[in-house]
């Protein structure tokens, strides 16, 4: 065991943040990930096919796919980093995190060498086509109809709360192929392009931020089968795959710590007294849970590489601090800057929406504690 | 980076598992009660165990602290093994209690050769001989007194944040060993009693306390070997100090609330945990002291 990063670790990390430094937009923050303005998909692509100029887009990509197989710790790195600076990437993490590898694992040739290369490139948004307003934590009840029709699929149903809907090229769409069949089974996975006529995104309003979320809806879209991603009706084991790389080492408390260096500065600003013993204490538990969440963290990054194909309990036991971490940080934020927090703008305010949403998105907290439950203490499922 | 064990340390780890479940665990802990077991610190001695942070590092260090602690040893063992060694003591006798302040209590005083001293910015060394012991009636399972010191050797000026980050490490090493027994006992109890015509672990509320409270020992396991391998690092010292006195909390309360009854008779052994754990979530302060000095030391970094 070394709880140290080896030199060449802390090159490629000096090295990679230098390059955001360079490429990143200036004053970029969290709420531009979700990318409201054209101008905002415009810095998010350039930032990527800069990063990937740099080496630092894909480089845990296997050599065959224009990487050089870089350590899981390195990829935790990227995320530590992109986290730090607000996600400059926009929602291109999914491409390089587990659409890529969902796309070399299952894909075609002719698939791979149509969507993998954009993505090293950073010239293309996906976005991730799963929830539907009554396949939410059960996912496996969705009802988005795929009817084949000879060479294509004829696509009719909605997905929600849908993130990046709006910008991007492609949908990694689950879509039901047999509706006789039992839940997990008769789905399957189509690459859609966002333009295919009969695709209508509509952006859900909300108090948080601008192109949060949305909902896609699709009547009579005609998607080619050559768009489909592995095998008809075995969608559901890609999806599974796809969401543990999705969740393990997403590095939220990079940005967190972030976010409590700049609310004490602006508390400061305002007078605020930090050294004060109780704006202090709510401070260091704070900062503390973000330290949780780092170590937790990197528990699921090694486990990843010591059991890839194992049921990986501590990916549940990390997300199930780094949730409650972010709440906690947000109302730290809140106590510590009082009314000064609901002014617009500051990193205390944004730090309400993932906040809020992080114990929510990707997997709601307690299907994660239920996980928990059953992989590492072996309680007995409910009835 | 690496948190796999080594070949050498999962050596290490076996051995100590199979000496602490031959000499220590529930039952001889109840035998123990309000006592010290003199034995086991005597056979970790022969064994080397008790010199592993000199000897071989942090990590074996607290794999020592990790073993004893789940396995409630009636011995103050972290102290000795990782807190001493870690703050720069050398030669100590295999029995030491740590003094925080002039009137705190302390674990096991009146039963240790030496007293590891915190007083302001020193750190100081005591010998039994030079220090009163008032013994303190405690139901925290621990024998506890107050201990003034007489007389004492200065280990040097600035010496005592080494000790403060140590204790820290320790209080986390602890807290995240017992508090994972701890979740192990009330869940083997959940899955064993049943009520409504099923076992209580099968109902998710008391599924969700169990898993809370083993996801925040695990973290605070993790925070404290971190802690022990940055030991020089205060704001890592702290977090796990701090993170450890939350999961202190919350192990208590959520052990305590599923197990039920039988879980607060002396009997059923579960206090042996939950009672200690009330002694570390107050040691140095609590967890506002170290919240505060965690804050204070990120600003110092900033
Ligand atoms: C900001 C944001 C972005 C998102 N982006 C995407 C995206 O890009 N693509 C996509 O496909 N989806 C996306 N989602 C959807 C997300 O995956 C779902 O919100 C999530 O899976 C929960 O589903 P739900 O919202 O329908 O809640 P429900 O399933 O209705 O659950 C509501 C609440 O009930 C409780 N609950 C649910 N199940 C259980 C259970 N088994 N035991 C105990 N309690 C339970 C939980 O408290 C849960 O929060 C996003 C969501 C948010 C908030």
């Amino acid at each position: 065991m070394k709880l140290d990063w080896t030199d060449e670790e802390t090159e490629f990390r000096a090295a990679l943040r230098a390059s955001i430094q360079t490429n990143a937009r200036p004053g970029w923050t969290l709420d531009d990930r979700d990318m409201p303005e054209p101008a905002d998909v415009e810095a998010v692509k350039r930032f990527c096919a800069a990063l990937g100029e740099d080496g630092f887009l894909t480089p845990h990509w296997p050599r065959a796919y224009g990487g050089r197989e870089a350590s899981p710790w390195e990829q935790l790195i990227i995320s530590e980093e992109t986290w730090r600076a607000g996600e400059p990437r926009g929602g291109q993490y999914m491409n390089t995190n587990w659409i890529g590898p969902a796309l070399m694992a299952h894909g075609t040739s002719d698939q791979q060498a149509q969507y993998l290369t954009p993505i090293t490139k950073g010239e293309v948004n996906w976005c991730q086509g799963f929830s539907e307003p009554d396949a939410g934590s059960d996912l496996a009840a969705l009802r988005c109809r795929a009817v084949r029709d000879g060479d294509t699929y004829v696509v009719n149903g909605q997905k929600v709360w849908t993130s990046y809907a709006h910008a991007a090229e492609y949908c990694f769409l689950l879509v039901r192929t047999d509706p006789d069949s039992p839940k997990r089974e008769g789905n399957t996975i189509l690459l859609v392009p966002m333009a295919t006529p009969g695709i209508e995104v509509r952006e859900i309003p909300n108090p948080y931020a601008h192109h949060l979320i949305h909902e896609i809806l699709f009547t009579d879209v005609i998607v080619p089968v050559s768009c489909r991603l592995g095998d008809e009706n075995r969608g559901w084991d890609i999806v599974r795959n796809a969401l543990a790389n999705e969740r393990v080492g997403i590095a939220r408390h990079a940005h967190s710590e972030h976010v409590l260096d700049r609310t004490v500065s602006d508390a400061t600003n305002h007078g605020v007294d930090v050294d004060d013993p109780s704006v202090a204490d709510t401070l260091g538990m704070a900062y503390a849970w973000c330290e949780a969440a780092r170590a937790m963290n990197y528990v699921a990054v090694a486990e990843r590489i010591s059991d890839p194909h194992g049921s990986r309990p501590m990916a549940a036991v990390s997300r199930s601090i780094t949730g409650p971490m972010e709440r906690e940080v947000a109302w730290a934020c809140q106590e510590v800057l009082g009314d000064q927090a609901l002014a617009g703008g500051t990193e205390a305010d944004r730090q309400v929406v993932t906040g809020t949403t992080a114990m929510i998105a990707a997997g709601a907290y307690e299907v994660q504690l239920d996980l928990i439950g059953r992989l590492c203490l072996d309680l007995p499922r409910g009835k | 980076m690496d948190l796999q064990l080594s070949v050498e340390q999962q050596l290490l780890d076996d051995s100590l598992r199979a000496m602490f479940g031959d000499h220590a665990g529930l039952d001889r802990a109840r035998a123990m009660a309000g006592s010290i077991d003199r034995d086991l610190v005597t056979r970790l001695d022969d064994n080397g165990f008790l010199d592993v942070c000199a000897e071989a590092g942090p990590i074996e260090a607290i794999l020592v602290a990790e073993r004893a602690s789940e396995a409630v040893a009636a011995a103050p063992i972290v102290a000795r093994v990782l807190v001493g060694p870690l703050a720069g003591f050398t030669d100590l006798p295999p029995l030491v209690g740590l003094v925080g302040s002039a009137d705190g209590l302390v674990r096991y005083a009146g039963h240790c050769d030496a007293y590891l001293v915190l007083d302001g910015d020193e750190a100081r060394l005591a010998s039994r001989d030079d220090v009163d012991v008032e013994p303190v009636q405690s139901r925290s399972a621990y024998p506890m007194g107050r201990v003034r010191v007489r007389r004492s050797e200065s280990m040097g000026p600035g010496s005592g944040h080494p000790l403060r980050r140590a204790w820290q490490v320790g209080i986390a090493a602890e807290t995240g060993a017992m508090s994972l027994a701890a979740v192990e006992f009330a869940s083997r109890h959940v899955r064993d009693r049943h009520q409504f015509g099923r076992p209580i672990g099968s109902f998710q509320a008391v599924q969700h306390r169990l898993a809370r409270s083993y996801s925040m020992a695990q973290a605070t396991r993790w925070l404290a070997r971190r802690g022990a391998w940055h030991h020089s690092d205060e704001y890592h010292t702290a977090a796990a100090a701090t993170f450890a006195c939350l999961t202190a909390r919350e192990t208590y309360d959520n052990t305590h609330q599923v197990v039920g009854g039988i879980g607060v008779t002396s009997e059923y052994g579960m206090t042996e945990w939950t009672m200690r754990l009330l002694a570390l979530h107050a040691e140095l302060g609590g967890r506002r002291a170290h919240a505060r000095r965690v804050a204070q030391s990120r600003q110092r970094l900033g």
